[in-house]
């Protein structure tokens, strides 16, 4: 079956997307970018799209067309091109033509059916000729649908009933403002504002201003004049203003910008996240009338705003968030990784709607927090972390933690903390008539089966007698959001004072291990032992011991500890290694099989039953 | 998509007052109603079980899939922090010649030899680089090719082929792809 994608058809970059596994993936093109530029060039019969038309751009310029959307349905705009006369369609056809083949190169496989985004002001006739776009590409446009609405399918928003939803988009070259209305599954535009001929650019060539000024009052030298220069510095501004985002300082480091004849001159000054936003205070303020218009346009209020969206690279910027912020009255707004690429996310939803790939049987859940089994010292084990998506499973091989230990207790946790106790308890059981058998040496295999509906089913069996013990936990995944929002908080809060608890628990489990250890080499051993050696271990042992008994002893102590009781056994080690090596290869000669491997047990033992 | 029920589409044969043949259908019925109705029922029952389990295996393989993305994703970015780690420590012998030079007595007449070491060390970092795979892009003399050059000064008329005649800025590919293309200026021949 031919793919279907969704295509941001931008006035500056187009973006191509599609559903893989019925989540939107962006298909980077030949060049190996996410987006490509809006740019279309003829020469000797030869068409070019993309950063490659740019490139040549100065040596073509009569037959180099950019922003070709801004002309789209208008009926008088026509360009000449080595006898022949092409339409806005035409022109945007070549652009599509180049996603969709780069696409298909990329995916393997044709693709045939597109659905479309245009800004939600676009008139009738605009719409008609980005579709006709599209049949000259050799695509079966299934849908046009308005940027705003893509943007708000991409963050599921069309499953809401009756939402005001405001939709921010800050492109490269252009600024949209549009409130949407949904009801019933379908999205109505209530008004639309902006301007277009304001974008993040705008914020870059005012770095590079600032730059040219400030390097001209202290050398006297205008770089505005020097082509290389002013390439270096829109460089350096683009990436000033991109780390302007994350840190609130940044140094821009030109070395040798130019020369003069007393020798090379480096540019080397900081810029502020205080001093960009003064610098770029007019371009933030032109964001505001556009705002206001739009809620105006639409006859809502403010407080009416149900959800803001962000759209558009330049939204990344906090200044630009912050008054998003402000103007909305402290909404959070909806903003993923790359607002670059949410209008073509949302498209490629809407083509898999419309083709029926996506299927509502299929729109599968994920486990809010991660669930966990109590083992020894009291430590949540992972089994299914969370974020995963459900139906799932995952078995897991335990054992016990005592010498003939005859039952084991599954005590089910739900939550992100490092210890069982501070997360929430979901339900335990008891898997009874374990076998005499030393510790470490049974296997009870616990299993986590969480189906489509959230519902958890728990088993353990005992992989030596096949005794099996279930349990059925309903609702609990069914936790309010402020629930989870708080439970993912605090495993954050505590997250340093959480690893030395589990790592007190841990050195603990280990400390009571190698103590349990010793012991059985000295019964086994006793004959092998000189009797100073006998007196050293035991009182290593003895301090190990009370170390252990006392539930203060800090994880340093019983380091110290375990330490001890290591040292004074060395010598025996040794000499048992030695004589079991020389075994080893007498086994091997004696039967040159394989050794029997010690099997895939966890090292985490199930909490025993008597030690509560 | 299954298409067993022959030539009937399934909205066919879920249309209300449709009379369907089961003959036409592939199905064997008793003659007598009762049994037929018996017999139709059990089928029925049969069908949805078999059809909550492959809707259960659906889901459950859909769900894996998605999981293997996510997991997928993740070793992704760590492999990228890895790579990154290797060119970095590569690059490191750049950083020390550099501080040597760094180093120097600014007093002492040696300017010809620190440059002699920064010639040196630049040969190093393009040893280096070489070794990931960059190239540079030939530019100068070169007929003019927009996939790896970019045209930053241009005649405003003329004919005949362009030509790179200045390059003000160098460009490089890796493992043949355009890192970044070489800046030039081009004129006719």
């Amino acid at each position: 079956m031919a793919r279907a994608v969704g295509i941001d058809l931008g006035t500056t970059n187009s973006v191509i997307a599609t559903l893989e596994g019925g989540e939107p993936t962006v298909i980077p093109n030949a060049e190996g970018q996410r987006t490509t530029p809006s740019v279309v060039a003829f020469k000797d019969g030869e068409v070019m799209v993309g950063e490659v038309a740019k490139r040549q751009a100065i040596t073509n310029p009569d037959r180099t067309i950019r922003s070709v959307k801004r002309h789209m349905g208008d009926s008088n705009w026509k360009i000449e091109i080595e006898g022949k006369s092409y339409t806005p369609q035409e022109i945007s056809a070549r652009i599509l033509m180049k996603l969709k083949r780069d696409a298909e190169a990329y995916l393997g496989e044709p693709i045939a059916k597109a659905v479309i985004t245009v800004p939600a002001y676009f008139n009738d006739a605009q719409r008609q000729a980005t579709k006709e776009a599209g049949q000259i590409a050799g695509l079966e446009v299934q849908r046009i649908i308005n940027e705003p609405t893509a943007s708000s399918l991409a963050y599921g928003l069309d499953k809401e009933h009756d939402h005001t939803i405001l939709v921010f988009d800050l492109g490269g070259g252009t600024f949209d403002v549009s409130v949407l209305e949904i009801g019933e599954g379908v999205f109505e535009v209530k008004s639309t504002s902006g301007n277009t001929q304001l974008g993040g650019d705008d914020w870059d060539q005012a770095i590079v201003d600032w730059l040219v000024k400030e390097f001209k009052n202290e050398h006297g030298v205008d770089l505005s004049t020097d082509r290389m220069a002013v390439q270096r510095l829109k460089e350096a501004a683009e990436k000033a203003k991109i780390e302007l985002s994350q840190v609130a300082e940044t140094g821009i480091n030109l070395p040798f910008i130019t020369a003069t004849t007393e020798g090379p001159l480096h540019l080397d000054v900081k810029l502020t996240r205080s001093t960009f936003q003064k610098l770029t205070e007019d371009l933030l303020a032109k964001c505001r009338s556009p705002f206001q218009q739009a809620i105006k346009d639409a006859g809502v209020s403010v407080s009416d705003i149900d959800d803001v969206v962000m759209v558009g690279g330049s939204t990344r910027m906090p200044a630009v968030k912050e008054l998003v912020k402000e103007l909305t009255g402290g909404k959070e707004p909806h903003m993923g990784v790359n607002p670059d690429e949410v209008v073509a996310a949302g498209a490629a939803l809407q083509a898999g709607v419309l083709t029926g790939d996506v299927k509502d049987i299929l729109l599968l859940d994920v486990t809010p927090l991660t669930l966990s089994i109590e083992t020894k010292g009291g430590i949540a084990t992972r089994m299914i972390e969370r974020n995963t998506t459900i139906p799932t499973r995952r078995s897991e091989t335990f054992t016990t933690a005592a010498d003939n230990q005859p039952e084991v207790e599954i005590h089910v946790l739900q939550g992100e903390r490092q210890m069982a106790s501070a997360n929430k308890s979901l339900g335990k059981f008891n898997l009874t008539g374990i076998p005499p058998a030393p510790m470490g040496m049974p296997q009870i295999e616990v299993t986590f089966d969480i189906d489509a509906n959230g519902i958890v089913h728990v088993s353990a069996k005992d992989l030596g007698t096949g005794k099996e013990q279930a349990m059925t936990i309903t609702g609990g995944t069914a936790l309010a959001r402020d629930d989870i929002d708080r439970m993912i908080h605090d495993a954050e809060q505590y997250a340093d004072e959480d690893r030395k608890l589990r790592e007190a628990a841990e050195t603990r489990n280990q400390a009571d291990q190698l103590a349990h250890q010793t012991d059985t080499l000295l019964k086994e051993q006793a004959d092998q032992l000189t009797d100073d050696e006998k007196t050293a271990i035991n009182a290593a042992l003895g301090d190990l011991r009370s170390a252990l008994n006392d539930a203060e002893a800090t994880t340093e102590t019983l380091r110290t500890k375990m330490d001890a009781v290591v040292t004074a056994s060395q010598a025996l080690a040794q000499r048992l290694y030695q004589q079991q090596a020389a075994q080893a290869t007498q086994t091997e000669e004696d039967s040159a099989g394989p050794a029997a491997d010690d099997d895939d047990v966890v090292e985490a033992e199930i909490v025993d039953e008597g030690d509560e | 998509m299954a298409d067993d029920a022959g030539d009937i589409s399934p909205a066919e044969i879920i249309e209300e007052g449709q009379e369907l043949d089961p003959h036409e259908l592939g199905i064997e019925l008793p003659d007598d109603p009762q049994q037929a109705v018996q017999t139709l029922l059990r089928a029925v029952v049969a069908l949805r079980l078999e059809a909550g389990s492959y809707l259960e295996d659906l889901q459950r393989v859909a769900a894996d899939f998605d999981n293997y993305r996510k997991r997928v994703l993740r070793e992704q970015s760590q492999n990228v922090e890895r790579a990154a780690e290797r060119v970095t420590r590569h690059l490191l012998p750049v950083l020390d010649s550099l501080d040597a030079a760094l180093a120097t007595d600014s007093e002492s007449p040696t300017t010809d030899r620190v440059l002699d070491g920064v010639r040196g060390t630049r040969s190093l970092l393009l040893d280096i680089l070489a070794e990931e795979g960059l190239r540079p892009i030939p530019s100068v003399g070169t007929p003019f090719d927009p996939t790896v050059h970019e045209a930053a000064i241009a005649p405003s008329d003329g004919e005949g082929t362009l030509v790179v005649t200045t390059e003000m800025r160098r460009g490089y590919t890796l493992h043949g792809r355009v890192l970044r293309a070489a800046l030039v200026a081009v004129d006719h021949e």
